[in-house]
């Protein structure tokens, strides 16, 4: 990620979070998807979205699926049964993380 | 769409760069193709340009990260699950039989002992090439001496060519000094024998990688290049 080291904890709920809304997707489409939602904010670059999608493949939380595209083949990643719950908590965790940050930096809104 | 000579120009790219692992290649082919072809729709530029343009955003860190997080799983225990009790116990017999005639038998005796040895391996080659017909009715052009199926049709000679080279050294060296050449030479036989089966084994592992990889993921393999 170019932008910011803070998005780096919150890269994997915001791809399962993708995934989930978008079924299966691809590496490519993954980090162009990011790229178009948030203007170009936060880039996610191979290095780091790879080994993430790997390490969640490895622990069933995600799954493969190999199509030929053309002259090449293409690894379609969809979230499991196992990778749905890890989303949720995923995603509360990340709501109680940001909820946290506002009562420190916005003690007033919060 | 790509054509295949430009996605081998973009695998062989990754090759270069050190991205050892095929499916790991596969899926970053995948991805810079995909960036080439956004950016010649995009910019109107040729394949060559847009290629130029996109590997400058690779560096050797990245796939050298990417290298070693895919090498993370690799156990080098396993290259030597090869080798149980019984196989041990098989290869020193095998040992055993190549040693024993030499330490216990005279020179006309272990002439009808290496007749015997020749015939049990001109019998294990024909019941082999019997096999292997039988399994590879139309074996055609494609097919390599090196493969698995195919080296026990000539390992065996080698072998035997090699032990009675190894022979007459160990008997060269006998008659500087008895107890010493002797040592040596049936150290030799001992290395040779090892390194035999450790090989096979090793062939063994990577054949049953490319077996269980094939099997999980058929389509990374219907490509010319790769297919059997």
């Amino acid at each position: 990620m170019k932008k910011s080291g803070l998005y780096k904890g919150c890269l994997e709920p915001i791809i399962l979070k993708l995934l989930d809304d978008n079924g299966r997707m691809y590496g490519y489409e993954i980090t162009q998807k990011v790229k178009g939602a948030t203007a170009g904010e936060l880039v996610i670059t191979e290095g780091a979205l790879y080994p993430l999608l790997h390490k969640l493949e490895s622990e069933g939380v995600l799954e493969v699926e190999v199509e030929n595209i053309g002259n090449r083949v293409r690894k379609y990643y969809s979230l499991t049964k196992t990778g749905k719950k890890a989303k949720s908590k995923a995603l509360t965790e990340l709501e109680n993380f940001s909820n946290t940050l506002q009562l420190l930096l916005n003690p007033k809104l919060a | 769409m790509l054509t295949y000579i430009q996605t081998q120009k973009i695998e062989a790219w990754f090759e270069e760069n050190g991205l050892k692992y095929f499916d790991l290649r596969q899926e970053y082919v995948d991805h810079l193709s995909e960036a080439i072809i956004q950016r010649m729709k995009c910019q109107l530029i040729t394949f060559e340009e847009s290629f130029d343009e996109e590997v400058k955003m690779f560096n050797n860190k990245d796939l050298n990260l990417q290298n070693f997080e895919a090498g993370l799983g690799y156990e080098p225990k396993e290259e030597w699950s090869y080798f149980t009790v019984s196989r041990v116990i098989i290869i020193l017999s095998l040992y055993g039989l190549f040693i024993l005639p030499g330490i216990l038998l005279n020179a006309t005796l272990l002439i009808f002992v290496e007749l015997l040895y020749l015939s049990a391996g001109v019998m294990v080659l024909f019941i082999f090439f019997q096999k292997y017909k039988a399994a590879n009715k139309k074996p055609g052009r494609k097919l390599s001496v090196l493969n698995m199926d195919s080296l026990w049709g000539w390992i065996f000679p080698i072998i035997y060519i090699v032990f009675r080279i190894l022979y007459f050294q160990g008997n060269h060296v006998q008659s500087i000094s008895e107890e010493k050449g002797q040592m040596s030479f049936y150290f030799i036989v001992f290395c040779l024998l090892f390194f035999g089966v450790a090989f096979f084994a090793r062939m063994n592992y990577l054949n049953d990688i490319y077996r269980n990889a094939k099997k999980s993921y058929p389509q990374l393999f219907k490509f010319p290049k790769y297919a059997e």
